[in-house]
């Protein structure tokens, strides 16, 4: 049945290509329509029609050569596409250029993702041309490939597409935290050029805990420049210049978790400081694959940051818990980051890898511990130190699926670290069972007053291991009961189970002490179980290894690894 | 989101009377079957529409051999595009597979009835096996770079978006619009399905 129709498909093709070459219809550059950002709907019918199995897909670097004809479309992936020949259907180049030779015919349209179209005098197309500057991630598995979409991020932007590049009003948000609020932070992004594409964002920060009022010294501020080389997409060099409050530690919770647990609850679950100065680096990323490596210098001030007074919804009257004194100067680093990312699905992972690491040598400066600390560790400008963060997910039937994390950070040497490169356990994001940064070698333990304000004299400890496993599924009777109440596919899919075990451990060597406590000799390990409602899931966590202390109920958004 | 929106949508899910959405293996040949329930089925979405946001249903569709550890051997997405035009008053829907035709429609519930019941996902096992799909499928309003495309597709495939040509106000307005679907939480729903294990070739 299938065939007279094809057949008659393939002659209409033809008849258009001879139509198209009689005409002699050839595209100008003018008529290339360049765009900056790739909307969903395109990464999908370009996913779509290179899986098809009727597409002609060309990997890598490749050329159909004069006099070939294409009954078809024909794809390219992570590679220049140069045609010669016809193409009796669309011509699309996945992260890589099109280049259409003078002898070039192509019935339907040219679309390069992540690369330009070079279009020679006398190449002839009957459809659009469209170059998208923004590359698709993707993985590709037996020739198929399917998108892997980055995290979704937290600002909104507007703007438009010139013929010279994008450019975009950003606005965006870290998150709520004791030290500043809500820091808002808004400015222009833009992206210039082609095949070496310049990215440049410029944004400033206001906090809202600084009230209505805008002192421009307690604006913070970041500038950033990105400029591609080499003509692959893969290689740049990038530079920027800062004055912002950053997190110490994540302490494994996502930003909307940290900020509702703040402007809610009152409680903070991170601890802050203050840098300034400027960055100057080199970046690999290959397009179309999910890794990345950074390597870059940075010269920089830190400050410790007392608590603001932001408000909350319950408690508000009550004082924030107190910031760490951190060692404070001028810093002057070389960092390595590299990233690997081939999760399915970045909300809720049921297969592939995460791996974050991070390499940091002190190079020289001034930073040292705060006299007001009592600490003895002196200069801290020559430190070493690195993290290593993997995460692999696993799904184990149709019903169920398994994280696992493991995460080593510290410092490489055995020697101490300045505060804000310290680690700290304990609390819903890594060892639920046991109070936020239960186990800091003492950070907490006391008060120090700088000022008129109390400080933690430090943040925790110098070395962290800490492993976290989970396993989730589905409950076995939440079919049959779906079933009988007729609810749909809520009990049978959207009500998890979970059971988890966490071990951790956070230490001190002890010649890098300088006045911490020593931290734990062994690990410090809990259990217990979840329920996951939808997004939100309930958690009650026993921790194993002090069995007297109490049992803690925590709340999360989203998976917990 | 907040825990109100989450408790709502929740709910929402309680009240629905049949699978809003069920992923299945042809018994022929063992490709994905995936049906949408009454997913528009709601008041919020179709007051969401006619206040403009334009409604996107994605479908991702896995396909996951049986093992130990299973492997996802195969990914497919589908996803359709469901916006109100307030000037002549129709709905206007656009799945986004290639080559797709728009098609406009007077009513909500003929436009729903467009959308719903068995989408077009291209996916099956091609070595000896057991397996099994699962498919989860979102239901979101647009971000702005969607916004622009639709309106390209509104004005014709070959007329660009943007070129420069709109005013500062409108890219602000943009802007605040996403803004506002953001932290007025328009609804966003998250629905998970999966099949039962199959052998192939059977």
């Amino acid at each position: 049945m299938k065939r007279p129709l094809r057949h008659k498909r393939l002659v209409a093709a033809a008849c258009v290509a001879v139509c198209l070459a009689a005409s002699g219809r050839a595209v100008s550059a003018q008529q290339v329509m360049s765009r900056t950002l790739l909307p969903d709907s395109t990464i999908e019918r370009v996913v779509d029609l290179y899986n098809r199995e009727e597409t002609t897909r060309l990997p890598g670097d490749s050329r159909l050569a004069a006099g070939t004809v294409v009954a078809g479309d024909a794809m390219s992936l992570n590679g220049e596409l140069t045609v010669a020949g016809n193409v009796e259907g669309d011509v699309v180049a996945i992260n890589g250029d099109v280049h259409l030779l003078p002898t070039a015919v192509v019935v339907g349209s040219v679309t390069a993702i992540g690369g330009t179209v070079h279009i020679d005098a006398g190449a002839k197309v009957g459809g659009t041309v469209t170059a998208y500057r923004e590359s698709l991630r993707l993985r590709e598995d037996d020739g198929i490939i399917a998108y892997v979409p980055d995290e979704p991020g937290s600002g909104i932007s507007a703007g438009y597409d010139f013929p010279f590049g994008r450019t975009d009003i950003l606005l965006t948000s870290d998150a709520y935290n004791r030290t500043e609020g809500l820091p808002i932070s808004v400015g222009p992004r833009g992206e210039f050029g082609s095949s070496n594409p310049t990215r440049v964002r410029a944004l400033v920060t206001y906090r809202t805990a600084n009230g209505i009022t805008v002192d421009p010294d307690e604006l913070g501020y970041f500038l950033g420049i990105e400029q591609f080389v080499a003509g692959s997409g893969r290689f740049s060099v990038l530079a920027t210049a800062f004055r912002e409050i950053r997190p110490i530690e994540d302490a494994g919770l996502r930003n909307r978790e940290a900020s509702l647990a703040a402007f809610v609850l009152h409680r903070d679950q991170r601890d802050h400081y203050a840098r300034r100065g400027w960055s100057a680096g080199a970046r690999f990323a290959h397009p179309g694959l999910p890794y990345d490596l950074t390597l870059e210098y940075r010269d920089e001030r830190n400050l410790s940051v007392a608590p603001a007074a932001p408000v909350s919804i319950i408690e508000s009257d009550k004082d924030w818990r107190s910031q760490p004194l951190i060692a404070e100067g001028r810093l002057r680093s070389l960092t390595a980051s590299f990233n690997y990312d081939s999760r399915n699905d970045v909300l809720d992972p049921a297969d592939g890898w995460l791996v974050r690491t991070m390499l940091e040598q002190g190079l020289d400066g001034t930073l040292a511990t705060s006299p007001a600390s009592g600490l003895s560790t002196g200069a801290l400008d020559h430190f070493s130190t690195a993290r290593f963060d993997v995460r692999r997910y696993a799904r184990l039937s149709p019903y169920s699926r398994l994280s696992l994390r493991a995460l080593l950070s510290g410092s490489l040497d055995g020697g101490p670290l300045p505060a804000q490169r310290q680690q700290a356990l304990g609390g819903a994001g890594t060892l639920p069972g046991y109070g936020l940064f239960e186990l800091d070698c003492g950070a907490r333990d006391s008060t120090v007053v700088r000022g008129v304000t109390d400080f933690y004299p430090f943040y925790g400890c110098d070395r962290a291991a800490l492993v976290q496993l989970e396993y989730q599924a589905s409950f076995p009777f939440a079919r049959k009961i779906s079933e009988k109440l007729k609810l749909g596919n809520f009990l049978t899919h959207s009500v998890r189970w979970a059971a988890f075990f966490d071990a951790g451990r956070a230490w001190t060597e002890q010649e890098a002490r300088g006045g911490r406590q020593a931290g734990g000799s062994s690990f410090s390990t809990d259990a217990g179980f979840g329920l996951r409602l939808g997004a939100v899931g309930f958690y009650y966590a026993i921790p194993l290894s002090d069995p007297g202390d109490k049992h803690r109920i925590s709340i999360r958004l989203g998976p917990r690894l | 989101m907040s825990f109100a929106a989450l408790a709502a949508a929740g709910v929402g899910r309680l009240s629905a009377q049949l699978p809003l959405l069920e992923v299945s293996s042809d018994a022929q040949d063992q490709r994905a079957v995936v049906r949408l329930g009454p997913v528009l089925a709601t008041d919020e979405l179709r007051d969401a529409a006619m206040s403009g946001l334009p409604i996107r249903l994605r479908v991702r569709t896995e396909l996951w051999k049986d093992e130990m550890f299973d492997d996802l051997v195969q990914t497919a997405t589908w996803s359709a595009i469901l916006v109100y035009e307030p000037l002549n008053r129709r709905f206007y829907t656009r799945p986004t597979e290639t080559r797709a035709t728009a098609r406009q429609f007077a009513t909500w519930d003929l436009a729903r009835a467009a959308i719903e019941g068995e989408i077009p996902i291209r996916l099956r096992p091609r070595t000896r096996g057991r397996y099994y799909y699962t498919s989860t499928l979102e239901i979101e309003t647009l971000s702005v770079s969607d916004l622009q495309e639709l309106e390209r597709w509104l004005q014709g495939e070959l007329q660009p978006a943007v070129e420069g040509d709109q005013s500062i106000p409108g890219a602000i307005g943009e802007g605040a619009k996403r803004l506002l679907i953001r932290v007025l939480g328009v609804p966003t729903r998250r629905i998970e399905a999966r099949s039962g294990r199959f052998r192939f070739p059977e």
